[in-house]
């Protein structure tokens, strides 16, 4: 077999071509696709158990339901969308299947298999006086080859303090070990070592750009809307790819199918209204969930007080909202299709009689997904969407006007099939195709009567083309031991010259992947399993971000012929450990490589600059650390531990890529640093207590008003600790006199511009990310009260955001030494805190 | 009413607690090598001065550490410059600085009592476009070198004005940019407005030049071709305005770009960490030419 592989260039760490060009490759994917496929083949016939689990309640899909069959030690869950599958023996005598889920009663059915047979199961929800917080299921965890993954229920994160008393499943989710936050407050996540722009955030299905609200203090995710999330931080499961270093799989309501209901909240910055009802009774439903902060309501109000004093100088008004949809109908027993949306803004507005200064950024996706089974054994969920993000600065003063603003929109299509051939294999693959735009540092300028003056603009438009297809077995051997191998090929190509040039360019752009992904489990004992992955990832898009935080003006860039794909290796090994029926334990040890890492040119210019390229430098990265977690999923008290110890390392020296020095292209002399997100101790502490009965009680019976419905108190805590993250502080400084320093002074003349004094000292900035921020830790405190009246549920809660005030680093800064004389005598540092000790309170109803 | 005691002792803690979110921290930086630093700006027709000093570790005490007894030479096509050392005593009354106590305050804290720079009272020659080169040996053995040219000036074709309906003016400058290299510009546009006197008034019986605008950019976006800088309406009938031109050497106006990076990078979070770039082999700073075109005009009615 002759592969005529053209090779860009090879990996120096695995001496592998994985990088090709030309649609040889292709073929050794679907070589690799009709292997995974014959071993289905292999095994004698049985008889298949399947079916959907929904909520008795709601008539909703519910995620990671167990179905157990005890008597024969097997069993599967629910998918993503509330349907398993699971082959067994045939027989004749009659088995006992359980249905088990955390918030739900459980079921348990009686069935004879002599043939394949369907159940669809409703789980009695729990009602609110039998709560038992629980989280993920330790048996699915020890049995599942899947590793480093995290998953939280919106359930679970209301219980825990938030910012503002706003819900917020992203920071839920920095809790996490292995998952970081950037600096104080914000939504960015830093995911084993890598960058904020190398999530992959899912909003159902579709790809959500900017996951941030209020620059990054609130991630778009409104929690009455949500369902669950899921965080892979390593061995990626093959259907996933585009990004390096994390999969954010959020999952969408879909609306009550059996009655109308209502949910919402009242917080301190924000209101919440979610509505959801069957459309058709068990047919058909919707959820439409909106929120908005209402802090300019008070700020105009202020303003329209002041409109008549001249001194007062206008508040600017900023707001964001989120609305989010979803609709889904059942055509047939095998067809059901689903169409969801969001749409988020965030707006910054200024304006007095000359100037006006507006700023909006926001996400934009929607999502039609057809379901459809062929049979209990082979199922296929295909769907269009589209997502954009947008940011416009739109400035006026006077005649004049600019507007600048960047924007990526993707029109995307993807099908993924699901195949249980026998109890031994679960297949799964697929195909997709994303059409990328984006438009770069749009600048758009025009001044005098009917633009007369000047009318320009400038920026650049690209489009590409990315697909991806891929191909996965789970392949259980025996009891012990189960392994999943997977195969995704993923393919980006510059399509810009079709849109301004009709004629195709020689040099046009192809970049192609081979992602290889493994995973194993071998089980021990019924309560230890040991577990090792290994995922290869690529990314074709890039976030231009020059400052250590995640902003709105971040621009995403393409790969082009002069910026490549980044890419990354992962392997990553651990054991997990039941203890009893209630506590897990994990410990992960993981090394990521990371390829074609972008920085920036020290002093790079990223707003509006028609050749970024030329600000962009490529290198290298590595991280590597061990995460803990113990975690007590079931009971009165609930929460867990987590501490991940890790390195994350970068080194861009051009001179190893072209084997000559390019000190243009060279950062930190071409020598290692840490990278900025580089935080070498993270420790997470989260408790979550329902109190003893005896307290809603005596509130309820003792005290009465305003405790007459109380049925339930739950007090949780948590206690975040990060090692400062790494930034860069110059060490030394040099006096910088100015053109016309000496000229002046000596009378010999000056240039324009160039005063003579005061001079000014420069900082002599050497290595990168030389220094650190203060170590970070917080505690935040909650109680949730829940009340039953008669017309549904409510919640107060009460919280306090960092409750022992500690004044955690935003950011530092040097400020100038005086003496007594107001004279500079030198240089301090000085830290910058964000938030104080905040208490809030939020009220959340649902009927 | 001890519980309306405990609630006021509550509310003034956290009120307390809320402010100041702003704190003096130690930062632990690595140990920082002092590096020898120039300042060089060669103007044709002028005396060369050259600055040569030391940089101090970031939280050290402000004291510009002067270097002494160096030999420093420049070489050209016309010959070779040796320049000297001056001491420059800043309480000297021909100075003014004794006339503001707090500049001489500021001064005397900073630099000492003088201020010591290298010069040579014969001229830079005009020699455009040809290759100077600096060296410097100071006592201690270490040897700087620096190479540049300076650049020939290019002219301002014109300045043209436009009148709103309030009359006030906007101006262009126009200049051609030469086709053949990439160039580099700094755009300085001054307009004459009053001194402020020691009272913080605008008496309106002097003037001075004050800068409306000040940036550098490359030829990137207008190659080869003529070019105009503009203004805001801003402008009174009546009105002196200054357009100024210079024509940088890359180094300079990359030098020029990283300073003002590197200061902003220490102030702000959002800044990206700029190490100067320097021209200078074994040390910081720059060593440049300083060429420049100018205009005045007064604003006209139409």
């Amino acid at each position: 077999m002759n592969y005529s592989y053209k090779l860009l260039h090879r990996f120096g760490s695995s001496g592998v071509p994985l990088i090709w060009k030309g649609a040889h490759a292709f073929r050794l994917f679907f070589l690799s696709c009709l292997f995974f496929g014959f071993t289905g083949f292999l095994h004698a016939q049985n008889v298949t158990l399947s079916g959907t689990v929904r909520s008795k309640t709601s008539g909703e899909t519910i995620i990671g339901t167990t179905v157990a069959i005890p008597s024969l030690t097997k069993g599967g869950y629910t998918d993503a969308y509330g349907f398993y599958s699971i082959t067994l023996p045939s027989s004749g005598d009659s088995i006992e299947i359980r249905y088990l889920i955390s918030g739900y009663k459980t079921e348990a059915r009686k069935i004879v298999l002599d043939k394949d047979i369907r159940i669809d199961v409703e789980l009695d929800d729990i009602s609110l006086d039998e709560v038992e917080i629980t989280a993920n299921s330790v048996q699915e965890e020890l049995n599942s080859t899947q590793m480093s993954v995290s998953r939280i229920t919106v359930a679970e994160a209301k219980k825990l303090p938030a910012l503002f008393g706003e819900v917020d499943i992203i920071k839920t989710l920095q809790l996490k070990p292995g998952v970081s936050a950037g600096s104080e407050g914000n939504s960015g996540i830093y995911v084993r070592g890598g960058g904020a722009d190398q999530n992959l955030i899912l909003l159902d299905n579709t790809v959500l750009y900017n996951p941030n609200h209020l620059f990054g203090f609130f991630s778009t995710f409104n929690s009455d809307a949500v369902k669950t999330a899921e965080i892979y931080k390593g061995g990626f499961p093959s259907q996933y790819g585009g990004r390096l270093s994390s999969v954010i799989d959020v999952k969408l309501k879909e609306g009550n199918r059996r009655k109308f209901s209502g949910s919402g909240g009242l917080g301190l910055i924000a209101s919440r209204l979610t509505l959801e009802g069957p459309i058709v009774k068990d047919k058909a439903s919707f959820m439409i969930s909106g929120r908005r902060t209402y802090a300019d309501i008070i700020t105009r109000g202020i303003n329209n007080l002041n409109s008549d004093n001249d001194n007062f100088n206008p508040i600017p008004d900023y707001f964001f909202y989120d609305l989010n949809g979803k609709v889904n109908y059942e055509l047939s027993d095998k067809d059901q299709l689903f169409l969801s949306g969001y749409l988020g803004r965030d707006r910054f507005q200024f304006s007095d009689d000359n100037f006006n200064f507006n700023f909006d950024w926001g996400n934009t996706n929607a999502n039609l997904r057809w379901n459809h089974f062929f049979n209990q054994k082979f199922y296929v969920n295909t769907s269009l969407s589209y997502t954009d993000y947008e940011y416009v600065i739109a400035n006026r003063f006077d005649e004049f006007s600019f507007e600048i603003g960047s924007k990526i929109s993707d029109g995307a299509m993807r099908t993924d099939f699901t195949w249980l051939p026998n109890s031994k294999h679960t297949v799964r693959f697929g195909a997709s195709g994303i059409h990328h735009r984006f438009v770069v540092g749009r600048l758009e300028a025009s001044g005098g009567e009917q633009d007369s003056v000047f009318n320009f603009d400038a920026g650049d438009v690209y489009y590409g083309m990315e697909w991806g297809a891929y191909i996965s077995d789970d392949i259980e051997f025996n009891d012990k031991f189960k392994l999943n191998l997977g195969l995704r090929a993923t393919a980006f190509q510059d399509f810009t010259w079709l849109y301004n040039d009709p004629e195709p360019r020689a040099d046009s752009t192809f970049y192609g992947f081979l992602e290889p992904r493994a995973s194993l489990k071998y089980s021990l004992t019924n309560n230890v399993s040991i577990k090792a992955s290994y995922a290869r990832m690529a990314q074709y898009l890039h976030l231009v971000a020059n400052s250590g935080t995640t902003l709105p003006t971040d621009i995403w860039y393409p790969s082009t012929r002069r910026v490549p794909p980044q890419s990354s290796q992962q392997v990553a090994a651990g054991v997990s450990i039941g203890i009893g029926e209630n506590y897990l334990l994990t410990n992960e040890v993981y090394y990521k490589w990371l390829e074609n890492q972008i920085d920036f040119k020290d002093g790079a210019n990223l707003f509006v600059n028609d050749d970024l390229e030329a600000e962009f430098v490529f290198g290298r990265g590595w991280a590597y650390g061990n995460e803990f977690y113990i975690e007590k999923t079931r009971g009165k008290l609930t929460g867990w531990i987590g501490y991940s110890l890790a390195w994350s390392l970068r080194q861009f020296n051009d001179s190893i890529r072209n084997g000559e020095t390019d000190l243009a292209n060279v950062i930190n002399d071409g020598e290692p640093f840490f990278a900025r997100n580089d935080k070498r101790h993270d420790i997470s502490v989260v408790a979550i207590y329902s109190l003893p009965r005896t307290w809603s009680y005596f509130l309820k019976n003792k005290v009465g008003w305003p405790f007459k419905k109380l049925k339930e108190i739950t007090v949780s805590g948590a206690w975040d600790f990060r090692s400062g993250a790494a930034y860069t502080q110059a060490p030394g400084f040099f006096p910088y006199f100015g053109e016309g320093f000496l000229t002046t002074l000596t009378g010999q003349g000056n240039a324009p511009g160039n005063p003579a004094g005061p001079i000014s000292f420069t900082p002599d900035f050497t290595n990168r990310n030389n220094a650190r921020l203060p170590d970070y830790h917080k505690l935040d405190l909650a109680m949730t009260m829940a009340f039953k009246p008669k017309w549904g549920e409510t919640e107060l809660i009460i919280s306090a955001y960092n409750a022992y005030n500690r004044r955690n680093a935003f950011f530092v800064f040097i400020d100038t030494r005086t003496n007594d004389d107001g004279v500079p005598v030198g240089f301090q540092g000085r830290l910058v805190s964000l938030f104080p000790i905040i208490p809030s309170f939020s009220w959340n109803f649902k009927f | 009413m001890k519980y309306l005691v405990y609630i006021s002792l509550i509310a003034s803690l956290f009120l307390a607690s809320c402010g100041n979110l702003q704190q003096d921290i130690e930062i632990d930086i690595p140990e920082y090598d002092p590096q020898l630093v120039v300042e060089c700006y060669l103007q044709p027709g002028l005396p060369y001065f050259l600055t040569l000093t030391r940089s101090q570790p970031y939280f050290d005490d402000i004291r510009v550490d002067y270097i002494e007894d160096a030999i420093v030479t420049i070489s050209h096509s016309g010959g070779t410059d040796t320049l000297d050392e001056f001491n420059l005593d800043i309480t000297d009354p021909t100075l003014g600085l004794l006339a503001d106590t707090a500049i001489l305050n500021t001064f005397s804290s900073i630099f000492g009592d003088q201020l010591t720079f290298y010069a040579s009272l014969r001229p830079v020659p005009e020699l455009f476009n040809e290759d100077f080169n600096l060296e410097i040996k100071t006592l201690d053995g270490e040897v700087l070198t620096a190479k540049t040219q300076i650049l020939n000036p290019v002219p301002i074709d014109s300045l043209v004005q436009e009148l709103d309906e309030d009359s006030l003016a906007f101006i262009l400058t126009y200049f051609t940019d030469e086709g053949d290299r990439t160039n580099y510009y700094r755009r300085v546009f001054e307009a004459q407005r009053p001194v402020i006197d020691s009272t913080g008034t605008e008496p309106d019986t002097t003037f001075e030049f004050r800068i409306i605008q000040d940036f550098v950019v490359d030829d990137d976006i207008f190659d080869g071709q003529p070019f105009a800088f503009g203004t805001d309406f801003e402008f009174a009938i009546g009105d002196t305005i200054r357009s100024t031109l210079y024509h940088m050497t890359q180094d300079h106006f990359e030098f020029y770009n990283t300073q003002a990076a590197a200061v902003q990078a220490s102030l702000s979070p959002f800044g990206q960490p700029a190490v100067v770039h320097t021209n200078i082999s074994g040390g910081r700073g720059i060593f440049t030419g300083l060429v420049f075109s100018q205009e005045t005009y007064v604003i006209q009615p139409e």
